[in-house]
């Protein structure tokens, strides 16, 4: 795995059309948050949704959302979005979906890997979308927008959004495999982590989870908004905070995995993040 | 021979753990070709989930899966061998 290679699947609307890019200068930029950041700003538009994943997403315990960085009247809109979506964008291969444009009729994305079809009449049904036990889906349910039927947005604007954009649904699959090199080391850090995501105070509920957690919690149900830069980059759930805040814990998984982040990198980031958005917010 | 059973699937929260527990045995990272997999269905306003085993489950360590269900789904079952006398 490069530590600086960013792949990000591009979807026009306008043209029915996709592409895939690869993005070497957007490592830097780790993932989630300060990816999207990065995409929005170099892109230019205000047309432009994306969803991203960080690096760890898939790997690591409790590292389970997917941010969504998108402008609403004006406004940076910065949401974080739970269930299984995160898992099966990093299944793809991908670091980033980014959608622009508004679709002629109303349209489904059925994105599996980097392969994107436009369906317009689905005539079986939401569930006919991807795979079935590999896909995470995106819908818009009793005027409500939901993740694989259950999960929730924190605020109404995504869902406004995509309702201008014509979208009536998103089915995520992601069909890769990954091997990890240092793969006792990786197994090491991963139980040693999940131990420490167990005893998080959470009051078990039992209701369904998001990938990789050992809690079923109402949170879960409801996304994330605010919160800290790293977390929000790598992108992991709030209530897993104080692991992947650490800068030494998040640079052992980083590098376990291959990805060649120095300390200085991971200490400075906040920083680049706040002046992106900064200026995400001052252009038109 | 020692079986893994989904024996408490109503228990499940659909956090894949048993799937990348199995995944991480066989040496990689993803939902592809998984001998577990977990499917998910609607139901009113809440999920409920579909847990397929392949047999070649009973290969790995089962072991460590029934350990790794934070909602103790899973059991291990001693299946009789077909040519078994039995009392």
């Amino acid at each position: 795995m490069s530590s600086r290679t960013r792949k990000i699947l591009i979807v026009d609307l306008n043209n029915n059309k996709s592409d895939v890019k690869s993005y070497e200068e957007y490592g830097k930029y780790i993932g989630g948050i300060g990816l999207n950041a990065k995409i929005l700003n170099d892109l230019k538009r205000s047309d432009v949704v994306s969803f991203s994943v960080g690096p760890l997403n898939g790997f690591f315990p409790c590292v389970s959302k997917t941010s969504v960085l998108f402008k609403s009247n004006g406004e940076v809109e910065n949401l974080y979005l739970g269930g299984t979506l995160s898992s099966r964008i990093k299944f793809t291969g991908l670091d980033a979906i980014v959608i622009f444009g508004v679709a002629e009729e109303s349209v489904s994305l059925e994105i599996i890997d980097e392969e994107v079809s436009f369906k317009t009449n689905l005539t079986k049904g939401l569930d006919s979308l991807g795979l079935p036990g590999k896909r995470g889906l995106i819908s818009i349910e009793n005027n409500t927008l939901l993740l694989d039927h259950y999960f929730e947005a924190p605020s109404e604007s995504l869902r406004n959004l995509l309702k201008e954009k014509n979208i009536e649904s998103i089915s995520i699959t992601g069909t890769k495999t990954f091997e990890v090199k240092k793969k006792e080391k990786y197994e090491e850090l991963y139980y040693n982590l999940l131990e420490k995501c167990k005893k998080l105070d959470f009051e078990q509920l039992g209701v369904p989870s998001c990938f990789g957690c050992p809690h079923g919690c109402s949170q879960a149900k409801l996304g994330d908004e605010e919160g800290d830069v790293l977390l929000h980059s790598l992108v992991a759930c709030s209530y897993a905070d104080d692991i992947y805040t650490d800068v030494g814990t998040v640079f052992s998984c980083l590098d376990v995995l291959g990805y060649k982040y120095k300390h200085e990198d991971l200490e400075n980031f906040p920083n680049v993040v706040y002046d992106l958005i900064k200026e995400l917010n001052s252009n038109e | 021979m020692k079986k893994l059973k989904a024996e408490f699937k109503k228990n499940c929260i659909g956090c894949e753990l048993c799937v990348m527990e199995a995944q991480r045995q066989l040496g990689k990272v993803g939902l592809e070709d998984s001998p577990i997999r977990v499917f998910k269905k609607k139901n009113k306003d809440t999920l409920v989930y579909e847990i397929n085993l392949d047999p070649s489950v009973n290969k790995l360590n089962i072991q460590k899966i029934v350990n790794i269900c934070p909602v103790l789904v899973f059991s291990i079952e001693e299946e009789k061998e077909e040519n078994e006398l039995t009392d």
